[in-house]
């Protein structure tokens, strides 16, 4: 019997070689993520720690694997391990051997095919931990669960560090299924008293302790203990900022997969343990966990597209229920012959056919050197360009900063990179801080600024998105030279204007971005809802009925900028953009596109945050493609933080 | 039909169409015909599953049941916008992070309610069958 798993475990070892490839990637072509993965890889190789002294949400396996010997083999067999774990538990669920080979056979060429290893091994270890938990709770010698819970327990501690969000879920997971158990039993009439649940309860949580302490002694070791939880508390900010609708990508073959299968086996448990009150099976308790595990991880599909990476669990829950439609066919009579040609039609079906995108596979031949030899002679010559013409400054310390985040520029210059890689994953107030701490303490005098790239991540433009610490930029930087589509910011006096540059008026583009606000894309509501702070928190300084009252005004008295907020009352009119054109008393122009605000519903601008406007000014003219429309145009002070 | 006879014709004609629409798939270029392929080919996965669906005795509350989960889903994709301005927007100040949701003004919680709702719908479905059933 233990032959056979271990001989499964062999063979599967050598058919996922090619995994071998992710230990030594080669990062081509230089894309975003690409880019970060490379300057993580460097941050490993310069012994910085994750948590301590950068961003980094993977888990320390990834992180180390490919400099670390040991987490590189561990890296390599998991895979094998954790599908020679899911035959174990197809063969139980199938009672047949055959049916359990072709299983597993199928779910590693579709891993093969679709996921990728490296998909697999990230969220595989969910599903290997959610059956063992199934099946241990499963059995019915109470010691002996026990005795298994706490060796469960321990694995997950020590799957934890390696994994951190995976080994978070299957605590919460154990849990809950500890819960599902209960009621199960119960609604079975076989009644357990709730000691032995506290118990089990309280064996887990002993044996997460244990698992986790050789993790927490790395981060004693390291000093830091503390930074690792503040980043794990601090995940929480990058749920709220790489949030995207679901609705617009639930239409992929990916998620109709997945959702279909999932809401299926929902309603097929719900009929069988709550509407039949069946006793529940094996089946049941392995398609509980399975289901368990894509609810939690379908709440990161939904925070940000994963669906690619979830399928392979869908075709798992998949294999699950056709187990126990096989159960009804041989019900039905149906020869053995039969069952199993349908089962391959299905799932050659599902491995052919079905529209999934494939995973990019990355060529295991050549060393890792020659690959990043490659990559420097192929992808990295522009960049080389850039990093050419900032050698030459003269004062040039050797330290640079990138804007937005084209971190590859860390890696050339061989700089550890800030604690956030780029803006993107800097969105919050306090992650800009630190991006500017960063540059201070650096005593950083060049900033590579991407001015082709206008919006990072999600169409948000870059300087709404991080408006902090572009105002600190366009604040303390002045153009130095352009280079391809950087340019080359270097520290200026405290006193100067960015806008007052010769070379900013030969980059049209770059000052039709910052000059040429569009706040179009932000609805009608956001103006509406943040109008209920308008009269607690604010100071008027001027209220017109009229443009030309409100200019008379400005003419009188010009007011500066800081903290300002334009309101703008409209009446009822089918223009559905409107705009505003803003000048300085030096005679500088900027104009902001926004919605059309609703009758009674005021439009309200933060001119601080409007690029012009980072730096202090006074206000002297306002204009307006559509006057007619105004209704009432008001200047006040914000006196609290509502308005961006 | 009953299953075994659309099991028995797998050796022949049920095998045959799914080997069709197989090759089929093959040949097609990834374009909308494909995804009515797919749509054809999943009905024929399906039917040896509702013919089981059909010889139980509670058929009829199992087909209402997905037949509402249908409803349901069109009612949300038709109601979508309605939805999304009833609940809370989402707020954005100088301390608030400013992503794709908050810029755009896309609730927070609402593809989340939504999918709650979904994955929750057949506890509520089958809760109601037992409610009524017990009042009859």
């Amino acid at each position: 019997m233990k032959k056979e798993y271990l001989l499964l475990f062999v063979i599967l070892s050598l058919i996922s070689f090619s995994n071998i490839s992710n230990l030594c990637k080669l990062y081509i072509p230089l894309t975003y993520d690409n880019q970060i993965y490379l300057a993580w890889s460097q941050s490993a190789a310069l012994h910085l720690l994750p948590y301590k002294d950068i961003f980094y949400p993977y888990g320390i396996l990834s992180y180390y694997k490919e400099h670390n010997i040991f987490f590189s083999i561990l890296y390599y067999l998991f895979t094998p391990l954790f599908l020679t774990y899911l035959y174990y538990i197809l063969s139980k669920l199938f009672k047949d051997k055959l049916f359990a080979y072709i299983s597993i056979g199928f779910l590693f060429l579709f891993i093969y095919t679709y996921s990728g290893f490296e998909v697999f091994t990230r969220f595989g270890v969910l599903v290997m931990i959610g059956c063992l938990y199934s099946y241990i709770l499963y059995s019915h010698n109470k010691k002996i669960v026990n005795k298994k819970v706490f060796i469960a327990a321990i694995l997950n501690g020590l799957i934890l560090p390696l994994f951190n969000d995976q080994g978070i879920f299957a605590v919460g997971l154990f849990f809950t299924l500890l819960f599902i158990d209960f009621l199960l039993r119960r609604s079975a009439g076989e009644h357990r008293h709730i000691i032995d649940y506290l118990t089990k309860a309280l064996v887990f949580f002993t044996g997460i302790i244990v698992g986790s302490i050789p993790f927490l002694i790395y981060l004693i070791f390291n000093g830091s203990l503390i930074y690792f939880f503040q980043s794990i508390i601090e995940l929480a900010d990058l749920t709220l900022f790489s949030k995207t609708p679901f609705f617009h990508s639930i239409g992929t073959p990916e998620n109709i997969f997945t959702i279909t299968v999932l809401v299926f086996s929902i309603f097929h448990l719900t009929y069988r343990l709550y509407y039949l009150r069946q006793k529940p099976t094996l089946h049941n308790y392995i398609e509980i966990a399975v289901v368990l595990v894509l609810i939690i991880l379908e709440q990161k599909n939904i925070t940000r597209s994963a669906d690619k990476q979830l399928t392979f669990i869908g075709v798992f829950l998949f294999i699950i229920l056709f187990s126990e439609f096989k159960m009804v066919l041989i019900k039905h009579k149906l020869s053995h012959r039969k069952i199993v040609s349908v089962y391959l039609l299905l799932s050659i079906i599902l491995l052919f056919f079905t529209g999934f995108q494939k995973a990019a596979h990355v060529s295991a031949s050549g060393t890792c050197f020659s690959g990043q030899l490659n990559l420097a002679e192929y992808n990295i010559k522009k960049y080389q360009e850039v990093k050419d013409e900032i050698t030459t400054i003269k004062d040039f310390n050797g330290k640079i900063f990138s804007f937005p985040g084209d971190t590859i520029f860390y890696v050339l210059f061989k700089q550890p990179m800030p604690y956030y890689p780029t803006s993107y994953e800097a969105s919050s107030i306090n992650a800009q801080k630190k991006m500017i701490q960063y540059i201070e303490t650096n005593n950083i005098n060049i900033i590579i600024y991407n001015y082709k790239n206008h919006a990072i991540q999600d169409e948000v433009p870059n300087y709404i998105r991080s408006a902090e610490l572009h105002s600190y930029i366009i604040n303390n930087f002045a153009i130095y030279k352009k280079t391809g589509e950087y340019i080359i910011l270097k520290r200026a006096k405290k006193t100067h204007d960015f806008f007052d540059s010769s070379y900013l008026n030969e980059l049209s583009d770059f000052r039709n971005y910052l000059l040429s606000v569009n706040f179009a894309n932000i609805p009608k509501s956001e103006g509406e809802y943040k109008s209920k702070y308008l009269s607690k928190n604010t100071k008027i300084i001027i209220h017109a009925n009229s443009l030309k009252q409100f200019n008379e005004s400005l003419k009188n008295k010009p007011f500066n900028t800081r903290n300002t907020l334009l309101v703008m009352n409209f009446n009822n009119t089918n223009i559905p953009v409107s705009d505003v054109t803003l000048k300085t008393q030096e005679g500088k122009v900027t104009k902001i596109t926004f919605y059309t605000c609703k009758y009674n519903k005021p439009c309200i601008l933060n001119l601080s945050h409007v690029p012009l406007f980072n730096k202090v000014r006074n206000l002297e003219h306002l204009s307006t493609s559509n006057p007619d429309d105004l209704k009432s145009i008001n200047l006040l002070i914000a006196t609290d933080e509502n308005y961006y | 039909m009953d299953l075994k006879h659309i099991l028995k014709l797998s050796k022949i004609k049920y095998g045959l169409i799914l080997f069709s629409l197989l090759i089929l798939g093959f040949i097609t270029p990834q374009n909308i015909f494909i995804f009515a392929i797919v749509v054809i080919a999943t009905i024929v996965m399906l039917l040896p599953m509702f013919s089981v669906v059909s010889k139980s005795k509670d058929r009829r509350v199992l087909f209402l049941g997905l037949l509402l989960l249908i409803f349901c889903a069109i009612i949300f994709a038709a109601s979508f916008r309605v939805l999304r301005d009833a609940l809370p927007d989402p707020a954005i100040n100088q301390t608030k992070i400013v992503g794709y949701t908050q810029y755009y003004g896309y609730p927070f919680y609402l593809d989340t309610l939504v999918f709650f709702f979904f994955i929750s719908f057949p506890l509520l479905f089958f809760f109601v069958i037992k409610l009524y059933r017990r009042k009859k």
